[in-house]
């Protein structure tokens, strides 16, 4: 079997050897970028289930790749990270991780599925089961006099997608908080699957609207690899400055949210207003507001010439000046502070513990930022500097947002103004080597973005999976209310500002 | 007070302007705050329509639900409609003003609050009963102020019924003004300080910023909608206006206070009415100001400006008894 990764170091080792590796990378300051789990039966009759751990120090990826029949070690106890790759894999490929504290289901409802079926096994055979209930869902109790419990969703008010949110209360304070997610599971890593690259890339860009062009680079990164495709520096640029721009709309969003939840819709307007003509540019630049379509395999799908650069440097300075005034604005309201510090702080251990990453790691003191951790496209030579805040609550969240608005805007200024000549795009014709296999990074506003795919003998797409941030950092919600009075929990909610489509895929 | 049948008549018709007016000044608080954020904004119709079409729906109740669901939003809004039968507007007498008394004005105010909080805990859900405990958390700790600012307002004026208690501010700045004598500073301060006590009060009883956020759909920050989050149909059509009248009641009062002129005659009917109407503006546009320059505050932190409130109702209170 072959190998195309970047800068990785590749282990293969006995599941019950594995926890005690674990742990010692655990200790070198390693933590888990995502498990992924493939049925490769029909190449060594065997499933792989492969832990890749990542590091600050730009040591690259590792990779420790087990092989199992049935079962396999859990390490959820040593990186409790890895409690829901392990519930997933159980789910969706039926191999039992010994030692897991919490087997619940967690993407195939036991009120709708048969707990015998795991349809990311290669022999699944597509047959859709009677709908009715197998089985029930137990959730965490907390008991004790005067305590209740407040269940909020899987339908919410306004237009937000599902999820059930379990909150234990003594009066306001939250006891605990059971989040229970996955209600719109769309199967689009089994969906791939037998996929030619570029048919895959047309749904992997939809997998979550509003990440549509970082996602695509995450898995332009993998595919292109595989493929042994090297992009112009040209199109290099361009997905750099497309990129950042999506993470620029996307800050300002996020920040004109935190306004709006704290009831103090008048700046909040402002910003809805700056995320408007920013979308408005996006649909400019490529035709849609969201940004979709715009990258291709083997480079971008249209060129910017030096008008579209103008316009997209006039766009960011406007931005940068509002977005100042914003910042001014929060800092010197102490009407506003006081609701944003101290609340839903997340520890830098728990952040640690549960292998954070994007704003969520930053704004509790971890430098993460794949953008410099596993530089990809032309961030290695930009020599970035992650902005690292220490707060770990909302206003840390938000002022780092504000910060990196900046940071994007001089990304894009630095970048427009040295634009290298040559075509958008080169040809892809070659064909991948059978079952080699490539993983792809990229930074999106949420995180990092986590692609593993690997080709079949055919060309086509063996086994593809995504790790969205939104899946790594949901369960640190649980963390961060801890301490706070429910009434807070919504602009908890929104300072992560999680997708729920890119959770469940 | 001699009670003939002009007082009757114009009482009622008084009565049924401000019921009918009251989803406007509503209407217009909310369309200012829209248009100061430079949104379009609501029609500023738009809760006679909204109001006309939850008339039409059918009610849905939990299964958990008892014969109090059924009743409390009729007793919520009626005990609305009575206080406003109470309360003189633009005119000197009210129907009801024979017993118009404070404190009964008062503690009808908490009836209402006391059976919308009913009607939250008997849907059931565990959520109108945090709902219901939060608005009782804001009441308690509103109603010292509003006692207070009743009762100073009784001992100013050495009067018991509200009708009387205005005619008597009115009669003392006519008075002031006609001889030119001037006013005392304390028969000054104790209006002011009791507008702005009651201006706390009203931001905190109408579920305002930056107590409450009346728009929000965030069901957990709720205070007042927390409670009501369950209703449907009428019965929400019943509670949405019974919180339109609440906001009358409270900004009829506060614009009597600071500046009674109310007609005695029924010549003087026209000119009371449009300053009763000018000022309601005014007070409306007060509210939507503070609205939009404040974020909400931490729940924990209500306490904090509700004591301002009373503070300053009690310093009205001790100026009114030095004074008597």
């Amino acid at each position: 079997m072959n190998k195309i990764m970047f800068n990785k170091h590749y282990t293969e080792i006995e599941s019950d050897y594995f926890a005690n590796s674990a742990e010692i990378l655990k200790a070198s300051g390693k933590y888990l970028l995502g498990i992924v789990a493939a049925d490769e039966r029909s190449i060594n009759s065997k499933f792989s289930i492969r832990y890749f751990f990542g590091g600050t120090d730009g040591g690259g990826i590792e990779e420790y790749c087990v092989k199992t029949d049935e079962s396999f070690r859990s390490i959820s106890k040593i990186c409790p990270s890895a409690k829901m790759y392990e519930r997933e894999i159980y789910d969706l490929f039926g191999l039992l991780p010994e030692g897991h504290p919490d087997l619940r289901p967690l993407m195939l409802y036991p009120e709708n599925w048969d707990s015998s079926v795991h349809p990311l096994r290669k022999d699944y055979n597509g047959v859709i089961h009677e709908m009715k209930k197998y089985g029930g869902y137990k959730f965490k109790e907390v008991l004790g006099e005067g305590i209740f419990n407040v269940l909020v969703g899987p339908v919410h008010a306004g237009i937000i997608e599902p999820g059930h949110f379990r909150f234990s209360l003594a009066g306001e304070p939250v006891l605990q908080l059971e989040i229970r997610h996955f209600w719109k599971h769309r199967g689009i890593e089994k969906l791939c699957e037998g996929k030619d690259f570029n048919e895959a890339l047309g749904i992997i860009s939809k997998i979550s609207g509003d990440n549509s062009v970082n996602i695509s680079i995450s898995y332009l990164e993998a595919a292109e690899s595989i493929l042994n495709i090297e992009i112009t520096e040209r199109a290099k640029y361009i997905r750099v400055i497309l990129a950042e721009l999506e993470r620029i709309w996307n800050y300002v969003r996020d920040v004109a949210w935190i306004f709006m939840d704290i009831g103090f819709a008048l700046p909040a307007q402002n910003l809805f207003a700056l995320q408007e003509e920013l979308m408005r540019l996006n649909k400019n630049l490529s035709g849609h507001r969201f940004l979709f379509n715009s990258l291709t395999l083997g480079g971008v799908n249209f060129d910017m010439d030096s008008r579209k650069l103008k316009e997209i440097e006039d766009m960011v300075n406007k931005v940068e000046n509002i977005i100042k005034d914003s910042e001014e604005f929060i800092l010197s309201s102490s009407s506003v502070l006081d609701r944003l510090e101290f609340t839903g702080k997340i520890n830098k251990k728990t952040a640690e513990e549960l292998s954070l990453c994007g704003i969520s790691a930053r704004a509790s003191e971890l430098k993460r930022d794949t953008r410099a951790e596993f530089p990809y496209l032309i961030y290695g030579r930009l020599n970035l500097k992650p902005v690292i805040l220490d707060g770990g609550d909302v206003f840390a969240r938000t002022a780092l947002r504000i910060k990196e608005i900046y940071l994007s805007k001089k990304i894009i200024s630095d970048l427009s103004s040295n634009m290298p000549e040559g075509n958008i795009a080169v040809s892809c014709e070659s064909k991948p080597e059978a079952f080699g296999y490539a993983v792809g990074n990229s930074e999106t506003s949420r995180g990092n973005a986590f692609f593993y795919i690997m080709a079949d003998d055919k060309g086509k797409i063996f086994r593809l999976k995504y790790i969205d941030p939104s899946f790594r950092i949901w369960p640190s919600i649980q963390y961060g209310v801890l301490g706070n009075i429910i009434a807070d929990f919504p602009l908890i909610n929104k300072s992560l500002n999680l997708s729920y489509a890119g959770n469940d895929m | 007070m001699n009670f003939n049948g002009q007082h009757l008549i114009i009482g009622a018709v008084q009565f049924f302007i401000i019921v009918l007016l009251a989803p406007f000044f509503a209407g217009f608080i909310h369309k200012l705050k829209q248009r100061a954020r430079g949104q379009k904004g609501i029609n500023i119709f738009q809760f006679y329509i909204n109001f006309n079409k939850l008339l039409k729906k059918e009610i849905v109740l939990s299964k958990d639900a008892t014969f109090i669901s059924n009743v409390a939003p009729y007793i919520v809004f009626v005990t609305y409609l009575i206080i406003l039968l109470m309360l003189p507007a633009f005119y000197r007498y009210s129907l009801l003003g024979m017993s118009s008394d404070v404190i009964l004005i008062a503690y009808s105010l908490a009836l209402a609050t006391f059976f919308m909080t009913l009607y939250a805990m008997d849907q059931g859900s565990a959520f109108g009963g945090l709902g219901a405990a939060r608005e009782w958390f804001l009441t308690v700790l509103s109603e010292p102020s509003l006692i207070f600012i009743f009762i100073s307002l009784a001992i100013y004026t050495k009067q018991g019924r509200i009708t009387d208690i205005f005619y008597v501010i009115q009669k003392g700045a006519e008075n002031a003004f006609l001889t030119g004598s001037g006013s005392s500073a304390v028969s000054v301060a104790i209006p002011f300080l009791l507008f702005i006590s009651l201006f706390i009060v009203s931001i905190s009883e109408n579920a305002r910023i930056p107590i409450d956020n009346p728009e929000t759909h965030l069901e957990l920050t709720m205070f007042h909608e927390a409670n009501i989050l369950e209703a449907s149909g009428k019965h929400l059509g019943l509670f949405e206006y019974g919180s339109y009248l609440k906001i009358t009641v409270f900004l009829t009062v506060m614009s009597l206070i600071l500046f009674p002129y109310m007609a005695v005659n029924l010549y003087q009917i026209p000119l009371a009415f449009m300053v009763y109407f000018l000022k309601m503006i005014i007070l409306c546009a007060l509210i939507a100001g503070v609205e939009i320059v404040n974020p909400k505050m931490r729940v924990f932190r209500v306490p904090n400006i509700l004591s301002v409130s009373f503070i300053l109702s009690l310093i009205a209170m001790i100026l009114s008894i030095r004074r008597f």
